[in-house]
């Protein structure tokens, strides 16, 4: 086993929160096609530069390691880089999800300062389709954005969610990657709304859609999943996600309320709602509709889907289900 | 002679390793005990010496043996890039 597997396993086993998800604001200056986040929830209270600070002094005290900040768009929050600097002196490897639409010479260098580890910027199309995707005129603001990260030596990945409206960026996509000299990441799972509302979905690729794409990625497929009858993931066991009204989830999008950090101390709701929530997450008996499915052996489960779609962190996402069908029309 | 840490690391004790992510290889290092020790030593500027002597009293063992250990360590830290020489 490499450091890397024994240290999730360590993680997972005795359950340390490795990975969190901090998301200090909903606000957010675009207005991208597929969000999760629905467009009232920008006016909601978000979390105090403060309690900040000490929900990272907690996680650090409980063995986190790896601290995402996302949003909504942090940059939009002025004490952004205060919130970066102070994980990097708690020693977390840190980092933030942006549109990217808001970097300057003049935030990179504060970002220089703040020692941050990596940054991940979305990116849909060219020109035409992530301006309307994100629905404003910010793609030559990204691209130059992502130079000017790379020339301050920081660490940029884009990243894509695949749908039926940028499916033909693909290829562009992949080239400007290689072009700037970043990292890609790909994805075409698209979430329902935090409010339930699930017209996100009709974004959602076609399947000869999905079976081109992972054809193109060489994507072996095989009964990689599941093959435990496993249908959990890491969601409350090592990986946990903050909103920015302080609630505790088990992931992002996975809406199953832990607690709220100004009602209850961070280790508290971890050690307590948390560890109550894995037990029942954990009771294998409780899948009954998993382990008579005919494709479980292609169902890559995410719990915040299954709940977010059916409100039973023991239900089906159609979502998952779909995409389960192509892996197993694939290997056929 | 003092050495630092390479400015790019992120750390945490989990159970009774430290592990070690460089951000700019993107590499997980696993630190036991002993080089926990040399590590936290290093962050608070100690000179070989002062590492050495910090064993001895540590873990009671002859200086020699601690120097060995120590000299080892750091040539370690040093070829994976996790600390170097400080000027």
């Amino acid at each position: 086993m490499n450091i890397s597997d024994e240290l999730f396993w360590l993680s997972y086993k005795n359950r340390v929160p490795l990975y969190t998800i901090v998301e200090v604001t909903y606000r957010c200056n675009l207005s991208c096609k597929h969000c999760y986040i629905p467009y009232s929830y920008r006016f909601k209270n978000e979390l105090s530069k403060e309690k900040i600070f000490q929900l990272i002094e907690e996680l650090s005290q409980l063995g986190g390691l790896y601290l995402t900040i996302s949003g909504g768009e942090p940059f939009l929050r002025k004490d952004i880089f205060e919130l970066i600097s102070f994980a990097k002196q708690k020693n977390f490897y840190v980092v933030v999800f942006t549109n990217g639409s808001l970097i300057n010479e003049d935030t990179v260098k504060k970002l220089v300062l703040s020692k941050v580890d990596r940054i991940e910027i979305s990116i849909y199309g060219d020109k035409d389709v992530h301006n309307k995707f994100v629905g404003s005129d910010v793609f030559d603001k990204v691209i130059s954005s992502i130079k000017l990260l790379k020339k301050h030596k920081i660490d940029v990945c884009l990243k894509t969610v695949l749908t039926k409206e940028n499916i033909n960026s693909y290829g562009f996509l992949k080239n400007l990657a290689r072009n700037l000299d970043v990292v890609l990441k790909t994805d075409f799972v698209v979430l329902v709304k935090l409010n339930y509302d699930d017209s996100t979905l009709n974004l959602l690729l076609q399947d000869k859609d999905i079976k081109s794409l992972l054809k193109k990625e060489r994507i072996v497929v095989k009964k990689m999943y599941n093959v435990g009858n496993n249908f959990f993931c890491s969601a409350g066991i090592n990986v946990v996600s903050v909103s920015p009204e302080g609630n505790v989830y088990p992931c992002v999008g996975f809406s199953y309320l832990l607690g709220n950090i100004y009602e209850e101390n961070f280790t508290t709701i971890w050690q307590k709602n948390a560890k109550l929530f894995v037990k029942k997450f954990l009771n294998f008996k409780k899948y009954k509709r998993c382990l008579s499915c005919s494709v479980k052996y292609y169902c890559r489960r995410c719990p915040a889907m299954c709940f977010i779609e059916t409100s039973d962190i023991y239900g089906c996402s159609n979502v998952v289900k779909k995409i389960a069908k192509i892996y197993q029309k694939l290997e056929r | 002679m003092k050495y630092k840490l390479n400015p790019h690391l992120a750390y945490r004790k989990i159970g009774e390793f430290l592990y070690v992510v460089d951000s700019k290889t993107s590499m997980l290092h696993k630190f036991n005990e002993t080089a926990q020790l040399v590590f936290e030593c290093i962050k608070k500027c100690y000179d070989v010496e002062e590492i050495v002597k910090k064993i001895v009293e540590e873990y009671d063992v002859d200086e020699k043996i601690a120097k060995s250990d120590v000299e080892e360590i750091i040539k370690e830290m040093q070829e994976k890039k996790l600390i170097e020489i400080k000027k």
